[in-house]
């Protein structure tokens, strides 16, 4: 068989996913069918726009629902591309906001997930073409200036230049811009000009876009930017969003936004019992409908259905529903993609279609899965596949799940538990296979593993180890599961929780049944609030206590109030001895912790020094390296090193070694000082007698000698202990700098790489010069991971525990 | 070789961007530095009054406001007598429309009220400089008030300039008035472009504060402007060739100078300082052309008929100079 496999194994897309990446794989079925249809009007409009038709455009609301696993992202981003392909090329600009819900409020949402859009270059640009209209306005305010107006409409940054040249009069066209921005953006109060005027100088840009983010400003930041307060209503994040919309219809540009996972917010509402989510979503739809903006809204079918009175709202939008594929669906799909791929002979009709869609429930995930490895099964679909055959392969396929596979199975699992899933994602720099969050928190660690080697399994499982031990340092509500696709012994991957501070599930995808175990298992912990979840939130809670106190002691502060400083301080106090107390108990915790983590990473290091040896014996009697590395099983080149484990690289080092590299080439020096310090101490006395020619002398000399040589060796001893302790430094950041890599960096090359640029540069430089030089070497390196490192801010203590 | 100003245009110097300092019988160089687009000191060099163009918007209105209010409490500029009362002087306006031109002027009316300099000190220590946040300017006025008592003895009179106040200041501005008036006599100038002090009218302040606005520039202001300058510099009396003595204000022409600046529509946009630089451009732009083209070219030697030819439309060479990347750095 040598055709390319069409049906992909994780047919799962993500809506940043690069909208483009859909076109080509999106067959015609009668949601996009529907989708395109009422697309199609909308792009026409502006089309017509574009070509001096009409000057108003019907806005375009959609709602879209769907059941799992039936493409509804993947409908999203085919509309997306659908906009972007056709009117692309027709307007500067076409922005689509994309933003999935979470479970919580409307402006936690928007710190969590919108906000860091909004503050994109994106919004800077818009602005300052904004400006610019403010400049052409004021440009064409008199004859001299007119031929300013061609300047700034073929280059709209150029209004820079002309201000900067006093070729326009700065203050008219920042008085026109706020007229401008009073007229466009009607619901925006004061504060939301002056953030959006800031983007516009680099002197308030940086403040600007941190509020346009929703962090909370500073009160410099504040003054500078001579606002009142930071984003922090429902009507703050409506007003924002409301407009950018405002803004694009000003300059005639098209506007979209998409939000996924809307049940995350019907959840939200129904555990509190109120409709406020879904009520300021349908008002966030009035304000941007009135602005020629596309807006769709997607959601599983019952989120839309528990709360069935608030979707009555949405009844004057457009709506597309999302079904099980049926047979004819699923036959289509199967023809289509096998004809993409140029597979001209395969058997594939009606009857076939029927098993595969009873088969896997009509899920197009699963179906485009399912039908990856029937390709695989019947050499790409030649051999003659009957139901029965399907049905038997459907079992087989259940039984002997591939990594992907699992993945889709996890995916889909997770998702049906209310969390909101992604695949690929990374928490705390650090990435990881899948993420399942609980509103913005990260709550399960899905990590799937394939290794050749049971060395290799345990390389990952240790390393899954230290990152979620990071994760569980900045969010202790998480949880890890470990998915190899082979056996690891039974001793390393013990399923008890043992001393972990947090829950680590270990699964082995070639044992029976294990879907259902992984379901089963990770239902019911995701069912049940765990101890150390209390912990967290209960310290969480008091962190943001701690916020709250800080801020009003801050105003109190400022308006003098002595009884309310009073008062808080108290508060504050009390505060602070709760959160010292939960930090005691959570590094207790912790220490257990690190006691079961030294056990694995002894066992670890025991076993591999075992390996070493027993390499080199057979190396050595072999006599050639090639040999090692077929023993090995690796290619050719393969260093030895690899094999080193980060616990192996980071092993402290012995006295005298530490003595060698503090002194590097002096040692001998050293060692003869010493000597003579001491000779001089006790040999001094003697000399004395010899050349005095009083007893007084003879005392003083004694006295001389015996003080010279105790300040010489005191002296020896600090310089020894002022070099250990630059040593000392070096390695704690040296190990600071493997830590990340080996947590953020999954090729083991790259650690053995930070290594030997640590020892060369020790070794080169010494300790006391070398931090700097490694540094800037480690960060040129490895700029994503390093480019923040700072070793003058190493905390010693990396006990995990959050820090207030 | 480029063309010198009087070959050119018969002028002694660029009337918008003078050079020479000793045509003004300016001492100290220093304050002739990018004269294009800065403020005339003339509170720090009198010779500088020469450029001051009292008609180019409300000046003289202003000086004559500013001289009578002081000379109702005893100030005589014209007879060397100093008054017995502290002022808060407030001048506000665009960008480039001579806040602080006004200012300076209205400090030299004062010194000329102590021609010795024995009793009047002037405090102008950020003519220059812009602050991006208030709280800057505060602490920066609260390090000046620190300097002012540390240098000034009591009963002396102090002149202080508050340049390119920031909204939020203003309080700050008012304290420093306030301890200063307890041992000296006070003359606070506060100048400001800043659009929110522009919109303010502070009349319920705790002190009495005496405003002045400035304009951007109408087609008769601009005119006065120009032809101010150019007279100035016109090396001339009278021009030999009867063509060019029809031009006032050659190279440049009356009509076209107001039509290019007359408001079209949000009101009147241009400034002293926008023209200034258009109109140092335009000179600019039309030396390196006659330099290029026509090498020994003087105007003086044009024949009658084509001295039309040389008059300088602005708006048309304005955009000659966008299109052809002259925009100043």
């Amino acid at each position: 068989m040598t055709q390319i496999n069409p049906f992909p194994d994780y047919p799962v897309v993500r809506l940043k996913d690069d909208a483009k990446s859909v076109e080509g794989k999106t067959i015609d079925t009668d949601a996009i069918a529907a989708s395109h249809e009422l697309l199609r009007i909308y792009v026409a409009q502006w089309k017509a726009k574009h070509d001096g038709g009409p000057a108003e455009i019907d806005p375009l609301v959609i709602r879209v629902e769907g059941d799992y696993g039936t493409g509804k992202t993947h409908l999203l981003l085919d509309a997306i591309a659908l906009v972007q392909t056709e009117l692309g090329t027709l307007y500067p600009t076409v922005n689509i906001l994309r933003v999935t819900c979470v479970e919580t409020g409307p402006v936690e949402w928007y710190r969590g997930t919108i906000g860091g859009e909004v503050a994109r270059p994106f919004l800077i640009d818009l602005v300052v073409r904004l400006y610019a209209e403010a400049g052409k306005d004021v440009a064409a305010g008199a004859e001299l200036t007119n031929a300013a107006v061609l300047q700034i409409e073929s280059d709209y940054k150029s209004v820079y230049t002309l201000i900067k040249a006093s070729f326009l009069n700065l203050s008219k066209v920042n008085d026109r811009f706020n007229e401008l921005l009073i007229e466009i953006c009607r619901e925006a109060g004061e504060d939301l000009r002056k953030v959006l005027s800031g983007l516009v100088w680099d002197a308030t840009l940086k403040m600007s876009t941190r509020w346009l983010a929703g962090v909370q400003l500073t009160q410099p930041e504040l003054d500078k930017l001579r606002i009142s307060a930071s984003l922090t209503t429902e009507n703050d994040v409506i007003d924002v969003l409301t407009a950018i919309a405002a803004i694009h219809r000003y300059l005639n540009f098209p506007f979209g936004l998409v939000v996924d996972e809307v049940e995350h917010w019907t959840r939200y509402d129904l555990s509190h019992a109120s409709e406020s989510n879904m009520t300021w979503l349908k008002r966030l739809l009035e304000n941007l409908a009135t602005y020629q903006s596309l807006v769709i809204v997607c959601g599983r079918l019952e989120a839309w259905r528990q709360q069935g009175d608030v979707v009555d709202r949405f009844t004057s939008y457009r709506s597309i529903r999302l079904e099980r594929l049926k047979p004819e669906t699923v036959e289509l799909i199967v023809r289509t993609l096998l004809t993409a791929a140029q597979v001209t002979s395969f058997s594939f009709g009606p009857t076939e279609a029927q098993a595969v869609t009873e088969c896997t429930g009509g899920s197009i995930r699963r179906v485009l899965s399912f039908c990856g490895f029937l390709f695989r099964k019947s050499a790409g679909f030649s051999q003659r596949l009957n139901e029965e055959s399907i049905r038997k392969l459907a079992e087989e396929a259940g039984q002997r799940i591939s990594i992907e596979e699992a993945k889709l199975v996890i995916h889909e699992f997770l998702e049906k538990q209310d969390l909101r899933v992604m695949s690929d994602e990374s928490v705390d720099n650090i990435r990881f296979d899948m993420v399942g969050y609980n509103g913005n928190q990260p709550r399960v660690i899905v990590e799937l593993k394939h290794a050749r080697t049971q060395h290799q399994h345990v390389d990952y499982l240790l390393r899954f180890v230290e990152q979620m031990k990071e994760v569980y340092s900045r969010t202790p509500e998480a949880f890890g599961c470990f998915i190899v696709d082979g056996n690891i012994e039974e001793s390393v991957l013990s399923r008890e929780a043992r001393d972990l501070p947090f829950k680590i599930f270990w699964f082995d995808l070639t044992e029976r049944d294990v879907l259902s175990r992984i379901a089963k298992e990770l239902g019911d912990y995701l069912k049940r609030p765990s101890k150390v979840e209390v912990g967290a939130g209960h310290f969480r809670g008091l962190l943001n206590q701690s916020e709250q106190v800080e801020l009003q002691l801050t105003e109190a502060r400022r308006s003098d109030n002595q009884a309310l400083i009073e008062e808080l301080q108290l508060q504050r106090n009390a505060i602070e001895l709760q959160v010292k107390d939960l930090r005691a108990q959570m590094l207790t915790k912790n220490t257990d912790f690190e006691k079961y983590l030294s056990s694995l990473e002894a066992q670890r290091s025991a076993e591999l020094r075992a390996l070493y040896e027993k390499l080199e014996k057979l190396g050595d009697r072999m006599n050639s390296k090639q040999a090692v590395n077929v023993i090995t099983g690796q290619g050719e080149g393969f260093d030895q090193r690899l094999h080193a484990t980060y616990t192996e690289l980071t092993r402290p080092l012995s006295f005298s070694k530490k003595i060698r590299l503090a002194f590097r080439g002096n040692i001998v020096v050293v060692g003869l000082y010493l000597i003579l310090s001491i000779v001089v101490i006790f040999v001094g006395p003697y000399f004395s007698d010899v050349l005095a020619v009083s007893v007084r002398g003879a005392t003083l000399y004694r006295i001389v000698f015996t003080l010279g040589g105790v300040v010489s060796l005191v002296g020896l001893l600090l310089v020894i202990w002022r070099k250990l302790s630059e040593l000392d430094k070096y390695t704690e950041f040296g190990a600071r700098v493997l830590r990340e890599v080996y947590l953020k960096v999954p090729n083991p090359e790259e650690l053995v790489t930070a290594d030997n640029i640590l020892r060369d540069i020790l070794e080169d430089a010494g300790p006391l010069y070398g931090r700097d030089k490694a540094r800037e070497v480690l960060s040129r390196r490895f700029p994503e991971i390093l480019g923040h490192l700072d070793y003058r801010s190493f905390d010693r203590d990396r006990s995990g525990v959050p820090q207030l | 070789m480029p063309l010198s100003y009087q070959d050119a245009f018969s002028l002694a110097d660029n009337p918008f961007y003078p050079r020479r300092a000793k045509l003004l019988g300016v001492q100290d160089p220093i304050v002739m530095q990018t004269l294009v687009s800065r403020p005339l000191r003339v509170h720090e060099e009198a010779s500088l009054l020469k450029l001051y163009s009292e008609e180019a918007g409300p000046f003289k209105e202003h000086v004559v406001k500013f001289l009578s209010t002081v000379s109702g409490f005893g100030y005589d500029p014209d007879n060397a007598d100093l008054g017995s009362e502290p002022f808060i002087f407030l001048i506000k306006g665009s960008i480039g429309s001579g806040k602080t031109t006004l200012a300076n002027v209205m400090v030299h009316h004062l010194k000329r009220a102590n021609p010795k300099g024995d009793l009047l000190v002037v405090f102008d220590p950020w003519a220059e400089e812009r602050f991006d946040i208030h709280t800057k300017q505060e602490a920066e006025i609260e390090k000046l008030e620190k300097r002012i008592l540390d240098q000034l003895s009591k009963g002396k009179y102090c002149c202080v300039l508050i340049d390119n106040l920031v909204a939020g200041a203003e309080e700050r501005a008012f304290q420093l008035y306030a301890r200063l008036i307890k041992t000296n006599l006070t003359f606070l100038f506060l100048i400001s472009g800043d659009a929110d002090i522009r919109g303010k009218s502070y009349i319920n302040t705790q002190y009495k504060i005496y405003p002045f606005d400035t304009k951007e520039l109408t087609p008769e202001t601009a005119i006065n402007f120009v032809r101010h300058r150019i007279h100035l510099y016109r090396s001339e009396e009278q021009f030999r060739l009867p063509e060019l003595a029809k031009y006032n204000v050659f190279p440049f022409a009356e009509e076209n100078i107001k039509r290019a600046v007359e408001a079209r529509k949000l009101g009147a946009t241009i400034t002293i300082r926008t023209l200034s630089v258009i109109l140092d451009g335009c000179l600019s732009y039309r030396i390196e052309q006659l330099s290029t083209k026509q090498p020994g070219f003087r105007i003086q030697t044009v024949a009658e008929p084509n001295v039309a030819e040389h008059i300088i439309d602005v708006a048309t060479t304005y955009q000659k100079l966008l299109q052809e990347g002259w925009l100043p750095a």
